[in-house]
């Protein structure tokens, strides 16, 4: 019998010796993404881009030491921080650069377009207003007046719209009797709505908020009252950036897995739309879907949850602590045997 | 996934050793460990894919005796079963994304009679009734998936046959049954096929056995990932597996025996060969 007892201790010790690890293969290259995807953006504001730093296991490091720079200074600057300043309408580059742990450099950039924030319009004709006595003059006197010109005040640089949370300077020019350039007489600004536009006496507007107004600028040339209007409507800030993604979810094993997604921003947030033609095997086990920065694994990824819908269109809500460019891939995962199902690439 | 049809089909292996009725009151024991350790499955397409490196070790006691002129007592009883995953670690950085999991628990019990029906032309017939008892977790460790058991009620049908043969001088024998599983809790019911053969030499000293066993789900179950909770780990399996096992009569009545199983096709069971060992009894 000890024979036998030394063969069963054998047996246990070869059974339960095992204690080894799984690799992940998990490398991906460290990448510098801006995260703020602005297009367009509008003289007069200033605008904070942001950008990610993900290391060689796609892990988000934050407060990594950026460095921004714009391809064109005199029309755009921005600061360390990433905020940017336009200073005239056009096209510009925005860069971003870090040096890696491992000394490489690694940069994103996008193309801005600067729009004007004021649209340009021809000055108001001159309104006279005339007083009752210079009415109660011309019914009594019949005898023809002289040919002088009536003095005129206009606004020579008027504009028809301005982007709200900005300042622009109006100019005035103002002709005599004789039709000559004077110095203006002391004029007296108005807004019809304060709350939308406000204009100090020496013709600078601060559009407020969306809407439309009337701006009177008005002067007193002996006992005659000039005034002139410019009717401006005012706009939301422009600022138009990508606010979707669409794509493919693609089996990357040998189970069923198909379909077309988007990921759009929403008024109430992120939302990710599955289409019509998603399928999913129901044969698997545990799978769930995340938003990961490495297709690799889903260590460091946003874990959306368990799939519960396997065939057609659906869609899952996310935290609006999840920008869109916060991740760059979907993934599917059978969670408990840690096996990648399927991914789709949400942008390049 | 697979771990169920790892214990059906060690249960299996374990059963069939026997030989034909037993007399009353003779009978056959083993206590016997198995281990599978597998990094790729058969998907339910039949097609191999990698999984994180997943491990069952099961320490049973099988026995069989006759209570009756024609009738055996069946039991096999995984008293451990320990279900494990290597920990996760990362290529790159040497993190641990997930350290070493395990659940140790019992398995499920299998209880059976069998019943000698016969001989004719030299082929002894037998049917024999196995009851899964559920005895094992069906959701177990810290995501549900290191079960050590189905979950689920389920009865085996089978008849057996078996005769010796010569092949040469040399005497053989073979035994084999056809089956039918009846599953509840929604989990298909399967066909089962299975065929051994086997000698001995050495003056009966050595028992060499070389099986194949077919298990064929009929896909008439309900369960699945839309409805289930983990469950579907065992569910719709399908396995065609080669095995062998050398049987050693150190003793008049007992021995040690060694075996091991593969999978040559199959659908969500693991890709792994399996061993098993134990020491046996007979009386």
């Amino acid at each position: 019998m000890p024979c036998s007892k030394s063969l069963l201790l054998l047996f246990i010790c070869l059974f339960i010796s095992c204690n080894d690890v799984d690799l992940i293969d998990d490398y991906v290259p460290p990448v510098l993404r801006i995260t703020t995807p602005f297009t367009e953006i509008t003289l007069g504001n200033s605008y904070d881009f942001e950008a990610s730093y993900f290391n060689n296991i796609g892990e988000l490091i934050p407060n990594s030491q950026l460095e921004w720079e714009s391809s064109n200074s005199e029309i755009l600057t921005i600061n360390s921080n990433g905020n940017a300043i336009p200073l005239k309408a056009g096209e510009v580059k925005i860069r971003v650069k870090i040096t890696s742990p491992e000394g490489e450099i690694l940069q994103d950039e996008i193309n801005i377009t600067i729009q004007s924030n004021v649209v340009l319009t021809a000055p108001e004709e001159p309104i006279e207003e005339e007083t009752e006595e210079e009415v109660e003059e011309e019914l009594e006197e019949e005898t023809p007046t002289t040919h002088t010109q009536t003095p005129t005040l206009s606004i020579t640089n008027g504009i028809s719209q301005i982007t709200a949370n900005t300042i622009y300077q109006l100019e005035l020019a103002f002709q005599d009797e004789l039709g000559n350039l004077a110095e203006i007489p002391n004029s007296t600004w108005s807004s019809s709505n304060e709350s939308l536009l406000k204009v100090n006496q020496t013709g600078t507007i601060q559009a407020i908020a969306a809407g439309t107004v009337t701006l009177t600028v008005s002067t007193q040339v002996s006992n005659t009252i000039i005034s002139t209007q410019n009717v401006i409507t005012i706009v939301a800030p422009l600022v138009t950036q990508v606010t979707s993604f669409s794509g493919k979810v693609v089996s990357k094993s040998s189970y069923r897995l198909e379909g077309g997604f988007t990921l759009a921003r929403e008024s109430d947030g992120l939302v990710l739309y599955l289409d019509e033609d998603y399928r999913a095997s129901t044969a698997l086990p545990g799978l769930y879907i995340y938003l990961s920065n490495n297709a690799n694994t889903t260590a460091g990824a946003y874990e959306i949850g368990a799939v519960t819908v396997f065939n057609g269109a659906h869609s899952y809500t996310l935290p609006n602590s999840i920008e869109l460019m916060d991740y760059k891939y979907i993934l599917y995962w059978c969670k408990p045997f840690n096996v990648k199902v399927g991914e789709a690439k949400i942008y390049d | 996934m697979k771990k169920s049809l790892s214990l059906l089909f060690l249960c299996s292996s374990l059963l069939v050793h026997s030989q034909w009725i037993k007399e009353k009151g003779t009978g056959y024991a083993k206590l016997g460990s198995w281990s599978l350790l597998a990094n790729q499955h058969f998907t339910d397409q039949g097609l191999t894919d990698p999984n994180s490196t997943r491990g069952l070790f099961i320490n049973s006691i099988y026995g069989e005796i006759g209570i009756g002129k024609k009738i055996n007592l069946i039991a096999y009883l995984p008293f451990f079963v320990k279900n494990y995953q290597f920990a996760q670690i990362s290529k790159t950085t040497g993190k641990v994304y997930e350290p070493r999991q395990v659940f140790n628990g019992l398995g499920d019990f299998n209880l059976g009679l069998e019943y000698g029906l016969g001989q004719l032309n030299n082929w002894n017939f037998s049917a024999t009734v196995t009851l899964g008892i559920p005895s094992g977790k069906s959701v177990a460790g810290v995501d549900g998936s290191y079960q050590t058991g189905d979950g689920e009620f389920n009865q085996l049908i089978q008849v057996n046959t078996g005769k010796s043969y010569t092949l040469g001088n040399h005497a053989f024998y073979f035994k084999s049954y056809l089956g039918y599983n009846n599953r509840s809790q929604g989990f298909s019911d399967e066909f089962h096929s299975f065929g051994e053969t086997g000698t001995q030499l050495f003056n009966s000293k050595l028992l060499i056995l070389t099986r194949l066993h077919w298990i064929k789900p009929l896909y008439n179950g309900t369960l699945d990932a839309s409805n289930a909770n983990g469950a579907i780990f065992a569910n719709n399996i399908e396995s065609f597996a080669l095995g062998g096992e050398l049987a050693w009569n150190i003793g008049k009545q007992w021995g040690v025996g060694f075996g091991t199983a593969t999978p040559l096709f199959g659908k969500v069971i693991y890709k792994a060969t399996s061993f098993s060992g134990g020491v046996f009894v007979s009386f």
